[in-house]
């Protein structure tokens, strides 16, 4: 059965991009245009990995992955950020808050694809 | 990956310095016109009117010659406060309608390539799929597969056969009875040739008789026996000649059927090797056929790579919109801010940059801000 991949991020460009990447690497994905709207999509579903945006409306990525974390059955899943963000200080917020990767955009869809595959559970 | 990219050094400020905000609102103007233009298709003119408008309001709040920035203006409020709270939002409006049609347009690029590239994943896959293998002795084994196919091929020419050693045979016995004939003819050549001899004779005991009563009809008798068999031995003549060219024609035959006598042994064989021929000519045809879809295959895979370098590059279109979005945020503060506070000093000006600086969230953004550095971009994937 396929692995399940939910992508976080307002811009409808990169969700496809991100999308295409991963399905053709065999996985099934699940979108969320911000924090709020991927908050409202843990219902129970499967996830085995979360890549999500840092700076979006009405709930940043950072505040989605510390919610996350307080989420009983989502609390293990594992989060990278793909973002145009690359300041220190915030990847060190990231790093704390529990991601296990941080890609900065531009990225290459490959880069992407093997991150996901090493830290699919 | 680290790319660098080269930034131009403004010129330094020279004589009258315009207020700060004016500076900053014509800067961002410059900026987004030139942000705007780099995007090019519809944005393009907005771009060059911004940059256009930006670069006029800068250098127009530098002449001294132009009126003063602290005129007042109608209800007490400054000339360039009045302009900033109704032009800038103007702006703000035109940026985040491009950034929506930017984002439309690339959205469904996005969605074209994605199918292009979802039917080429189809066509590559179909064809990897699709294979076939000829093992050694795979031509033995269709053949014999395929024996009772073959034999009845081989059914119509054996029957076709059979007629014409049925035909041979008959042209045999022909042989025989012309024999007969021949020697039919010969007879009767050889009476012929009695009855002229004794219509001879006839004739010669006439003669003795000499000057009886029947004299004259032994003669004629004689004659007429004479006659007859003149005109048996031509016609034994022309039966014989007639027999001989049929015996010719037929004994012509005969040999040529036995000459092309074909067993089916050596029928059997013969299909086997044309069964053969047939499908070595059609697995070589298969062969060349496969090796094109081979070829197909590759083209389809290379040209899956080059759309994949074309959704890394759709990737600015995702940056542009995000450093439109702040700029026109920005302006929309700004103009808040600067009809709440007609009276700004340098420091709220340097403080309006420093918070600026402080909320950008690319390193492009944070270069561009002080116009004199490069550009470090980090690309790749940091694990923690």
């Amino acid at each position: 059965m396929a692995k399940t991949v939910m992508i976080v991020d307002d811009s409808g460009s990169f969700r496809v991009v991100v999308k295409l990447a991963l399905q053709k690497a065999g996985y099934e994905t699940v979108e969320a245009v911000d924090g709020k709207d991927a908050v409202g999509k843990l219902d129970g579903r499967k996830l085995n990995l979360i890549v999500c945006d840092v700076n979006m409306p009405n709930m940043d990525g950072l505040t989605f992955l510390k919610h996350l974390k307080t989420t009983g059955s989502y609390k293990f899943t594992p989060v990278i950020m793909l973002t145009t963000e690359s300041q220190e200080a915030k990847k060190a917020e990231g790093k704390a808050a529990g991601a296990r990767a941080w890609i900065t955009k531009p990225f290459q869809p490959s880069q992407l694809v093997d991150a996901v595959n090493k830290l699919c559970v | 990956m680290t790319t660098t990219t080269a930034v131009a050094v403004p010129a330094p400020d020279e004589g009258a310095a315009p207020g700060p905000w004016l500076r900053w609102a014509a800067a961002v103007a410059v900026g987004a016109g030139v942000l705007l233009a780099w995007v090019g298709g519809a944005a393009a003119p907005l771009g060059a009117l911004l940059a256009a408008a930006g670069g006029t309001l800068y250098a127009t709040r530098r002449a001294p010659t132009v009126a003063p920035a602290a005129e007042t203006g109608p209800g007490g409020r400054h000339g360039a406060e009045v302009m900033v709270s109704q032009v800038v939002p103007v702006w703000s409006r035109q940026m985040e309608v491009t950034r929506d049609a930017a984002n439309e347009g690339l959205a469904q690029l996005l969605q074209t390539f994605s199918d292009m590239s979802g039917t080429l994943s189809q066509l590559t896959d179909n064809l990897a799929s699709f294979s076939v293998t000829a093992q050694p002795g795979a031509v033995d084994d269709a053949v014999r597969a395929e024996t009772p196919a073959l034999q009845a091929l081989t059914s119509a020419s054996q029957r076709a056969f059979e007629q014409r050693d049925a035909a041979v045979a008959a042209l045999a016995e022909c042989r025989e009875s012309l024999l007969q004939l021949q020697q039919l003819a010969k007879q009767s050549r050889e009476i012929a040739r009695h009855m002229r001899l004794v219509a001879f004779n006839a004739s010669i005991e006439a003669n003795r008789a000499g000057g009886g009563r029947n004299e004259g009809g032994s003669l004629a008798v004689a004659v007429e026996l004479r006659t007859l068999a003149g005109r048996m031995a031509g016609i034994g003549e022309e039966v014989e000649r007639g027999v001989l060219k049929l015996q010719a024609v037929v004994k012509t035959a005969c040999r040529d059927g036995e000459i092309n006598d074909t067993a089916p042994e050596e029928l059997r064989l013969e299909i086997d090797l044309r069964a053969r021929e047939a499908l070595v000519a059609l697995l070589a045809a298969l062969g060349a056929s496969l090796q094109g879809s081979a070829q197909v295959h590759q083209a389809g895979a290379s040209l899956r790579d080059q759309i994949d370098s074309v959704f890394m590059n759709f990737q600015f279109g995702d940056r542009v919109s995000q450093m439109m979005s702040i700029v026109a945020n920005d302006m929309s503060n700004f103009a808040r801010w600067v009809a709440a506070n007609p009276m700004a000093t340098q420091s709220d000006a340097a403080e309006w940059l420093a918070t600026l600086e402080a909320s950008y969230t690319m390193e492009e953004q944070r270069s561009h801000h002080h116009g004199n550095v490069h550009v470090e971009r980090s690309a790749g994937v940091e694990f923690f």
